[in-house]
């Protein structure tokens, strides 16, 4: 039985004299300013309005309240060949989807080349590169194996990694501890000063840092990240907040770790003195939120966005394993002094799996200072994350920003919305020194290339 | 343009219009010039000039109508304002466009016309970009250039001057604002149909006839900016956030690259201005492709 | 006394938050004590010493979000904790969030618009599908005003709606009156109990407005789009919606205004109709079958009004009579139409060997607007008419109404007297005759714009019919069956 019909409130898309003759009769109109999918591309067109239909509807809700339902808690660290699924020593996992070492970029084959001396499969940068053209090293995806990594994200062995729970579903991610910055193996340096601060980082931050967080009982990310967004943060740029909030909550239990008092003070100076040692936590439980809500047959939530500096790739729910990529962006920043936008690396890194969970650019409303990277202004912050809602199946429950009076950050990205709407995600990047080890030179403003959306939507018609 | 100052010794001009960080010069040979502070995006007929921050060329008394004085190496306006050019870094507001296949070009094309469509502001002539047969339902100004711009595309492809001028003119001077969009969408056409033209290596008379009767139609309804901006656009010549545009569009597979990031640097420019460009240029491209596919037809 | 809690498991807030909801509690009428906190050990002892702490408190963690209320009663206590779930329920949007540029899509619109309940979907053809699945995945009844839609995609559109309970009228569907509510081009008619189901936009706007004219009124008129009683598309909106006017109470009379389509589904809608137990008039142009015999059929638009204003009672209501045209003229009508319906009905009244003009047609909208909303090009050639020596009567619509030209009558009185002028220079009478769609509350008012094309010198009519019938008469045509 129909329901009755009414024009109480009218949405208007199309010619503007129709809205006009309503608003005339005293009825509330709500004009779209609509443009045609993919420039007018009917086949798109045709693709989308088979994908409006409550079977995609309902997963879709399905998976987005998988994803806020999400309650991930910081529980240990461990080494990367103890708890990463199919670990092998001579496996170095990378962010962004799967790419062969002839098409890596510049920062991610000094990473690589750094990961190889690290682990000591290779005793020179000249012989860890022949190593790695000769197909000796197994390379994948940091998300085939529930893991996540900024900037070149490479991950081996031996590393000490952050185990990020979701409770609510069980599941666990993996990501490894933020190095600092500057000269850091995850912007491809390799010099012997990264590779000792990485075995530093093996002997003796990564062990104490399991010890504190166990003692704690675990951390729960979910309300840091609640209380960070509220003080400044955005948690992909800007993690200074949350990074001092988890600080704040393993303090007792690292000052409470039977250690000489040189080295307990040098941990707390090392993990207080850097500013994105946030930004791996976040990242890891944004990634055990997402994977919860992957595999969903028949919704179009996007569960992974990802670079490689070369490529951009998304995963979408129903898609099972499948990537669809095509060539990474430049972002467009604010430089150091001394480099321009000649010196950019493309796109690079795992950290969009922040805005993929509904922060980073997503939450840029609640950071506003982030825009000054892009010459922008307050207003401009609010003005991106309120055109996330535009893409987004719903709002987040738990981080709400206080600009857009406590509004859920918008939480969700549904494939059909951006390919209809033509918006698409705008992610909160460093932007990295096209040759290795340079370093981060900038920061700034970057979107996906459409043509993984689209590729995506083309897929579901198959 | 310094170069060509150079050759003919210094020119007496006059100001012909001021505003806060740009003004725009009448030179005595009927050129227009146009000078601008860093932040101007830099125009194809322009020069950049070190202007203060805090500074507006009303504050140093500039007005229209006052003389100034142009050579190769100093711009003197009304004994306020002198400005060094020797030595001045040189820019080249015309692109070099790679030769590349129709298929590659027409690839481009729609991805730039996917962007325009997705990020193009809205009042605009944003939606010729989709409105084929429904020009009623457009709002202005839209509406009014559904049917001229159709014309001079259909003019253009089949190689007719004539309509080409009398579409022109038509389109010149239509909407609002310091560029009327009609002026942005025939500096647009001009310029992509003649670097288009010549990435898919068709050169020819013709094809050549085509950007000089639309800047004749443009004569008299464009206004003076829109004038000038169309007139170097029929020589391929740009302002630089366009330069950059087309060389993702036109270059090489590593210029393809900046294509989405180079088409929302024009995209972004003035309140309509880098839109309704770019609706012209979209449909300058398109008209350069559908030129070489009815001549191979008839060949 | 009372004192209950809520625990919001995993929930953070602000504290300043809290400390505003806790003294909005405290307001509360019958509210004694109350305390909105994260359950923190600190803030669980504080929850202790004000008395406020229960079982379901005391086992609440840092994470979770207490609040606790002790009332002088049951309700009132209910009452505060009903408040509480309705200031941390998640926010719309709401006033403080004002939109600084419009929704991109009409999914995103409905998430924000209050109390949206309808989509009014005028893009162009090819995209208009997408657009209106996404109207009924957010919920919404959708108008669909597009044409150029594919028939397929209606049929999907029309099977989906009906499964959620919503309507898709349309496409191509110009008119609607919902509730008294205009859609499209729509004509400001009276309320009252006559309901209607349509095919074509100018069919219900011309039933509509002579309804209103005969002093009856409407309840609702709902368009169905051209192609709903095809075999394809088997009726879907137009079931849908004689199913609704029978059970609306307002409805008391049922109108169905269409082209048959198909047979056998035009059989199964005027079944259904009489099911309704309501009197049906149907007025389906071009229809063989014979109706069911509760159905009362009819061939004019007019007379469906009339009848339908009959079968709501009152006094029997008619047009007025006019006299025998004084002169007959030979040579042939020409017709130049705005509105599509009534130019078919007006050709069907005056026979074959004349010329009838649709300038709604597709053939002349390419590039431009409807000829309801500029009428210029069907006014050229009425002007033109005059110089055609073969031409005795030009026959014409005016429309009014929400949507249409705001002075349509005024824009055609100048190319009525040039034709006439024309006529008159060679030697020839030109009869013009006119009918005006619309009342006297519409925009351009009924009697101002009759009066007009009166002045002109046009012959007008109060019906499509009348008119149709008065320019048959003129050039001698026989009165047909």
């Amino acid at each position: 039985m129909a329901g009755e019909p009414t024009a109480r409130g009218v949405i208007s898309a199309g010619v503007d004299l129709f809205a006009a003759a309503l608003a005339a009769q005293g009825v509330a109109v709500t004009p779209v300013d609509w443009r045609p999918p993919a420039g007018g591309d009917r086949e798109v067109a045709a693709l989308l309005a088979r994908l409006w239909r409550e079977e995609v509807d309902a997963a879709n809700r399905e998976a987005l309240a998988r994803l806020l339902a999400a309650r991930p808690v910081l529980v240990d660290v461990r080494s990367a060949l103890e708890v990463v699924p199919g670990m092998t020593r001579d496996t170095i996992l990378h962010a962004g989807p799967p790419i062969a070492w002839e098409r890596m970029s510049g920062p991610l084959r000094g990473a690589v080349v750094g990961a190889l001396l690290y682990e000591k499969l290779a005793d020179s940068p000249e012989s860890a590169n022949r190593l790695a053209a000769a197909g000796a090293i197994r390379f994948d995806a940091c998300h085939h194996r529930a893991a996540v990594g900024p900037m070149a994200g490479v991950t081996s062995a031996s590393m000490p990694v952050l185990v990020v729970e979701n409770r609510t579903h069980g599941n666990r991610a993996y990501s490894t501890l933020n190095e600092g910055l500057g000269k850091v193996l995850r912007y491809g340096a390799y010099s012997a000063e990264v590779i000792e601060r990485l075995r530093w980082m093996e002997e003796a931050l990564g062990p104490a840092l399991g010890r504190a967080i166990r003692a704690a009982g675990g951390v729960d990310v979910r309300a840091l990240i609640a209380q960070a967004v509220q003080m400044g943060d955005e948690c992909h740029n800007r993690n200074r907040a949350a990074s001092a909030l988890l600080l704040k909550a393993l303090a007792p239990h690292l000052a409470a770790l039977d250690l000489p008092a040189a080295a307990r003070a040098q941990l707390l100076a090392v993990a207080g003195s850097n500013e994105h040692f946030f930004l791996n936590i976040g990242m890891a439980a944004c990634k055990a939120a997402l994977d919860a809500a992957h595999g969903i047959p028949h919704s179009t939530l996007v569960t992974a966005m990802a670079r490689n500096g070369t490529d951009f790739g998304i995963r979408v729910s129903a898609l099972g394993a499948r990537w669809f990529t095509a060539p990474a962006e430049m972002p467009a920043g604010l430089y150091f002094a001394g480099f321009s936008a000649e010196d950019a690396s493309p796109d690079i890194g795992d950290s969009a799996i922040m805005e993929t969970a509904g922060l980073g650019g997503f939450a840029m409303a609640g950071a506003p200072a982030i825009v000054e990277f892009v010459g922008g202004t307050p207003a401009d912050a609010l003005a991106a994350t309120r055109l996330m809602y535009e893409i987004t199946l719903g709002a987040s429950d738990a981080y709400r920003l206080p600009a857009l009076d406590f509004r859920g950050t918008p939480t969700g990205i549904d494939l059909r919305l951006v390919v209809q709407t033509g918006v698409l995600p705008q992610i909160n990047t460093g932007i990295a020194h096209r040759a290795p080890g340079i370093g981060q030179i900038g920061a700034g403003l970057v979107k996906p290339p459409m043509e993984c959306f689209e590729e995506a939507l083309r897929a579901f018609a198959a | 343009m310094t170069d060509r100052l150079a050759g003919g010794g210094a020119l007496s001009a006059t100001v012909a219009s001021v505003h806060a960080r740009v003004l725009n010069l009448r030179l005595e040979n009927g050129e227009l010039v146009c000078a601008g502070a860093a932040e101007v995006p830099l125009a194809a007929n322009g020069l950049s000039i070190d202007l203060p921050p805090d500074t507006t060329l009303r504050m140093l008394g500039l007005e229209a109508g006052q003389p100034a004085a142009v050579s190769d190496t100093v711009l003197t306006i009304a004994a306020r304002l002198c400005v060094r050019l020797a030595g001045a870094g040189r820019w080249e507001p015309r692109p070099r466009p790679a030769r590349m296949p129709r298929s590659e070009l027409a690839r481009r094309g729609r991805r730039a016309r996917a962007l325009a469509a997705a990020e193009g502001t809205s009042t605009s002539l944003l939606p010729l970009l989709w409105a084929q047969g429904d020009a009623g339902a457009l709002p202005e100004p839209a509406r009014s250039a559904a049917l001229p711009s159709l014309a001079l595309w259909t003019a253009a492809v089949k190689g007719d001057p004539a309509g080409v001028e009398r579409a022109s003119a038509r389109l010149a001077g239509l909407g609002l604002g310091l560029t009327p969009s009609g002026d942005d969408y025939l500096a647009g056409f001009a310029a992509a149909w003649v670097l288009a033209n010549e990435a898919l290596g068709e050169g020819g008379r013709r094809r050549a006839e085509i950007p000089h009767a639309l800047a004749a139609g443009a004569a008299s309804g464009a206004s003076a900016l829109g004038h000038a901006w169309i007139a170097h656009a029929t020589r391929g010549e740009v302002a630089e956030p366009m330069t950059r545009f087309f060389g993702a569009l036109l270059g090489g597979r590593l210029g393809a690259l900046a294509l989405a990031g180079s088409a929302r640097g024009v995209l972004g420019l003035g309140a309509s201005s880098g839109t309704d460009w770019m609706v012209g240029a979209l449909a300058g491209v398109e008209a350069a492709l559908a030129a070489q596919a009815s001549a191979a037809a008839w060949n | 006394m009372e004192l209950i809690t809520l625990v919001r498991r995993d929930a953070y807030a602000d504290s300043v938050a809290l400390m505003r909801l806790s003294a909005e509690l405290r307001a509360l009428p019958g509210v004694v004590a109350a305390s909105a906190v994260m359950a923190t050990e600190l803030n669980r002892e504080l929850l202790g010493d004000a008395g406020l702490l229960t079982s379901d408190a005391a086992a609440a963690g840092a994470g979770d979000l207490v609040v606790s209320v002790r009332a002088e009663s049951q309700a009132a206590a209910r009452a505060a904790l009903e408040r509480a779930e309705a200031m941390l329920a998640p926010r719309r949007g709401g006033a403080a969030v004002a939109r600084e540029s419009a929704p991109r899509s009409i999914w995103s619109a409905a998430r924000h618009a209050e109390g949206a309940t309808l989509a009014l979907i005028s893009v162009p053809g090819p995209y208009a599908a997408a657009e209106a699945h996404a109207a009924l995945s957010a919920g919404l009844h959708v108008f669909l005003f597009s044409d150029g839609v594919p028939l397929e995609d209606e049929v999907v559109l029309k099977r989906r709606a009906t499964a959620l309970g919503l309507f898709v009228m349309g496409p191509e569907c110009g008119t609607c009156i919902l509730d008294g509510i205009g859609l499209g081009f729509a004509n400001r008619v009276r309320r009252g109990g006559i309901g209607l189901v349509g095919a074509s936009g100018t069919g219900l706007q011309e039933v509509t407005t002579l309804v209103h004219r005969l002093g009856g009124g409407v309840s609702h008129a709902i368009g169905t789009g051209g192609r709903d009683l095809d075999r394809a598309v088997g009726g879907l909106t137009t079931l849908q919606a004689l199913e609704w006017l029978g059970r609306d109470p307002e409805t008391r009379v049922i109108v169905v205004a269409s082209k048959p389509g198909s047979e056998v589904v035009a059989h199964r809608v005027l079944d259904a109709a009489a099911s309704s137990g309501k009197p049906v008039i149907a007025c389906l142009l071009g229809g063989k079958s014979a109706p069911p015999e509760t159905v009362r059929a009819v061939a004019t638009l007019d007379e469906a009004a009339r009848l339908a204003v009959i079968a709501l009672g009152g006094p029997l209501p008619s047009f007025p009579a006019f006299p025998d045209p004084v002169s007959r003229s030979g040579g042939r009508v020409v017709g130049l139409f705005t509105g599509g319906s009534l130019c078919e009905e007006a050709e069907g009244i005056v026979g074959p060997g004349h010329r009838f003009i649709d300038f709604g047609s597709d053939r002349f909208t390419r590039g431009r607007p409807h000829p309801m909303i500029d009428p210029s090009l069907r006014n050229a050639a009425v002007a033109a008419a005059g110089g055609d020596a073969s031409v005795g009567v030009v026959l014409v619509d005016v429309v009014l109404g929400d949507g249409a030209h705001e002075d349509p009558a005024g824009t055609l009185a100048p190319a009525i007297l040039a034709a006439r002028t024309t006529a008159a220079r060679a030697g020839r009478t030109l009869c013009v005759i006119g009918h005006v769609v619309g009342t006297e509350e519409d925009p351009q008012r009924l009697s101002d714009q009759e009066a007009r094309i009166v002045d002109a010198g046009v012959i007008v009519r109060p019906s499509n019919r009348l008119a149709a019938e008065l320019a048959r008469a003129i050039v001698g045509e026989p009165d047909g069956g």
